[in-house]
């Protein structure tokens, strides 16, 4: 006790130092909780921003290939693919289904093109069915990942019609096409998933097109 | 009197030592490197799509001008980041990377796009940072 009152400036050192060491543990302690949530915040957001510009240049694909009907769902398959390798490098997991059905400028009974891509990870058993009058379908039951299946049905100009896509049994979902009589017709259906670091982002749409 | 003069002097000290480091402490929040990190890459990012916006990404992207990028996007980052940007299509870089030693911390940043109006060219515009 005699040598603590003896040396009193040293000691307000001592406890100056103290609670320098206490004061920085505390602010990083309480700031740290935060900063990793602005972290999972901002790379959340990234994330989506990123699944957005895929999404938005998949549809762009048919823009930009509008006057080249017959390379449309071809270049989609282009592009989908080549994202599909830029984010595998990026340990991001893309994958993507699309359906599209292409209607010649015709009047009466003609034939609709439809096909089908798949990016799902995983062979499928793909099927179509069309209500028609006469209901048509057709099923490719080993479509394998990152294949195409090209089918047609029969129709007739004018006519409404839903397309059911399903695969494996559990999935199944209804695109409508409205055919044009003297009218091309383009329908694309994207279906598209990114798996990211920590959120899956999906969604899932359909585009209508009226060709020259 | 030295006794007391000295006393006085080590209170002091002490005293101005706790009131620099409050104010050290308490003066701006502290960012993780990470944070900063992905606020970069965020910056070229949204510099990016507000490019795009105006059409002028697109253009450039298709015509294989990364220089044009280059300096388009000089506005969005801040001046102490050093940035070159790289033009890839379905196969390989169509400009040329930079040539980051091991010592370099970097980032990047890619943006894709399908082309311009009847002119299917996928691209990637990858942006590469460094310099944090």
């Amino acid at each position: 006790m005699g040598i603590l009152m003896k040396n009193k400036g040293q000691m307000f050192i001592i406890v100056a130092v103290i609670m320098i060491v206490v004061l920085v543990i505390l602010k990083t302690g309480v700031n740290l909780p935060d900063i990793m949530q602005k972290n999972r915040e901002s790379e959340g957001k990234f994330e989506h921003d990123f699944f957005v510009n895929v999404v938005d240049e998949l549809t762009k694909t048919i823009d930009v290939s509008y006057y080249q009907p017959i390379n449309i769902t071809n270049n989609v398959y282009s592009f989908a693919n080549f994202t599909r390798k830029k984010m595998t490098e990026h340990l991001q997991d893309f994958q993507f289904l699309y359906v599209s059905c292409i209607t010649p400028k015709s009047s009466g009974s003609d034939t609709m093109n439809v096909s089908v891509i798949t990016m799902l990870n995983k062979p499928i058993n793909a099927t179509l069915r069309i209500s028609t009058s006469l209901v048509q379908s057709g099923n490719n039951d080993n479509m394998m990942d990152m294949s195409i299946w090209n089918t047609n049905f029969t129709i007739t100009q004018g006519n409404n019609y839903i397309l059911t896509v399903g695969y494996n049994g559990t999935y199944s979902e209804n695109i409508t096409i409205q055919t044009k009589t003297n009218g091309s017709v383009y329908v694309g259906f994207f279906d598209t998933t990114l798996i990211g670091s920590e959120t899956t982002y999906k969604d899932k749409f359909q585009k209508n097109y009226t060709l020259p | 009197m030295m006794k007391g003069l000295l006393f006085t002097l080590e209170s002091f000290i002490a005293i101005l030592m706790i009131f620099f480091i409050i104010i050290l402490l308490f003066q701006n929040p502290p960012a993780s490197s990470e944070f900063n990190r992905i606020n970069y890459k965020l910056k070229a990012y949204n510099g990016l799509m507000a490019l795009e916006k105006t059409g002028e990404l697109r253009k450039d992207a298709v015509n294989n001008n990364a220089i044009s990028i280059q300096n388009k996007l000089n506005p969005y980052l801040p001046d102490f980041l050093n940035y070159t940007v790289v033009i890839f299509n379905e196969t390989t870089n169509i400009t040329a990377k930079p040539s980051l030693s091991l010592t370099n911390d970097s980032i990047s940043v890619s943006y894709f796009l399908a082309g311009d109006v009847d002119d299917f060219k996928p691209r990637e515009i990858r942006v590469y940072l460094w310099g944090y």
